[in-house]
């Protein structure tokens, strides 16, 4: 139904960055999640497994964009966290921070790429911004 | 938008030139008339069936796929409505989600009303031409 | 049901009131580590919190995410008393000694308070950190298109 729309926004890095916001954000809330529970006695930290972006990057070289509509990042448990307190829990906090700024970044690069593709489309339908 | 809405209204425009007219209507267009700023009135517009075989191939293929169009920036119009509302009870915490939704409808629909100015003037073209 | 528009701001804020608490809460042993005797008789006990990660139950399910925002960050579950018997003191003209001259002190450890102290601050201030970061990060987006 939504065809003539649908070539609109179908532009490669759109997509992949739309995707990448998502999984982004979704870092930043694990992430935020390990932060708040830095001295939480046998916490585990939890973040987005790798095979979300080896995936990503294997959909993309297939050209496969069905593919990358329907990843859908998820959060769980890292396995190879290995404790740093004798109460078990994992979380460093320097790493962890490092790790938070350097996701944030990434977050505001995503927005300006999609905000940029949006411009581009604006620009080019009406003449002007 | 006072210049915009003083032009003619398509369905002004259809009515005018019944070879525009597809062979049926959907009731489905009333409800996308508000948004479209007058595109299309299913009972205001006779169909006159004067058309020549040539004409009947090339006019309905338009109009569908016009119509295809308001229907698909409706529906992003309601996926972003949906976001937004999803965000504003706290059922969601995707406020990039609401934004980009919002922004990919508010694009689609500029393209929808750059379209149809561009049909208007067409046709104000058309109708300035000498015979 | 609030508006949630800064993408962790649960758990953080979650994070800044249980540091908080902490942080009171060794204040006040730090601040009792000479009390033999409180208002029920009895010698100051150091106090604890107990910290437990908080996990609720998401408003939306969405096909695909599963389980997610289920972490809402910590939690105070409990502050109790460190029952650990405090040194006993050999001082008979202390006017809570016992009839042995004995006096039993608080069993609060100045160094070790501190240490926590230290460690509540750095957490605190990560988690404010964290808030401004995420603050930074809604606003990138909501200047998306602009």
């Amino acid at each position: 139904m939504t065809a003539i729309l649908d070539n609109l926004y179908s532009q490669e890095n759109y997509l992949i960055s739309k995707k990448l916001l998502d999984a982004t954000h979704l870092r930043h809330e694990a992430l935020s999640n390990n932060l708040a529970n830095v001295e939480t006695p046998g916490f585990k930290r939890r973040d987005l497994p790798e095979n979300f972006s080896v995936e990503l990057r294997r959909a993309v070289d297939r050209d496969d964009f069905r593919r990358v509509k329907q990843l859908y990042p998820r959060s769980v448990e890292d396995r190879n966290a290995k404790p740093v307190r004798i109460d078990g829990n994992t979380v460093q906090l320097d790493e962890e921070l490092l790790a938070m700024n350097r996701n944030a970044l990434n977050y505001e690069y995503l927005s300006n790429s999609v905000g940029g593709t949006l411009k581009e489309l604006t620009l080019a339908i009406k003449g002007r911004v | 938008m006072d210049a915009v809405s003083s032009l003619p209204s398509l369905n002004e425009l259809l009515r005018q030139n019944p070879n525009l007219n597809p062979q049926k209507f959907s009731p489905k267009l009333n409800s996308e008339s508000q948004l479209a700023g007058g595109l299309s009135s299913p009972s205001a517009v006779p169909l006159i069936d004067k058309t020549t075989s040539v004409d009947r191939v090339t006019a309905p293929g338009f109009a569908d796929m016009f119509q295809k169009f308001v229907k698909g920036v409706d529906y992003k119009k309601k996926v972003s409505a949906k976001e937004t509302q999803d965000l504003i009870l706290g059922r969601s915490d995707n406020i990039h989600e609401a934004v980009v939704k919002s922004e990919e409808a508010k694009v689609a629909f500029n393209l929808m009303i750059e379209v149809r100015n561009k049909l208007v003037d067409s046709y104000k073209e058309l109708m300035r031409m000498q015979v | 049901m609030t508006m949630n528009l800064i993408p962790g701001v649960e758990s953080t804020g979650s994070a800044l009131s249980a540091e908080k608490i902490r942080l009171e809460i060794i204040a006040q042993n730090i601040a009792n580590s000479n009390t033999t005797q409180d208002a029920n008789g009895n010698v100051y006990k150091r106090k604890e919190v107990a910290f437990e990660e908080f996990i609720k139950m998401p408003e939306r399910r969405v096909p695909g995410y599963v389980d997610e925002n289920l972490y809402q960050g910590v939690k105070v579950v409990d502050v109790y008393d460190d029952q650990t018997p405090g040194r006993m003191i050999f001082n008979p003209g202390h006017p809570h000694a016992n009839k042995d001259g004995m006096v039993e002190m608080p069993n609060v450890d100045v160094s070790r308070e501190m240490i926590d102290l230290i460690s509540a601050s750095r957490a605190y201030e990560a988690n404010l950190s964290v808030v401004k970061t995420s603050r930074r990060m809604a606003q990138q987006a909501l200047a998306i298109g602009r």
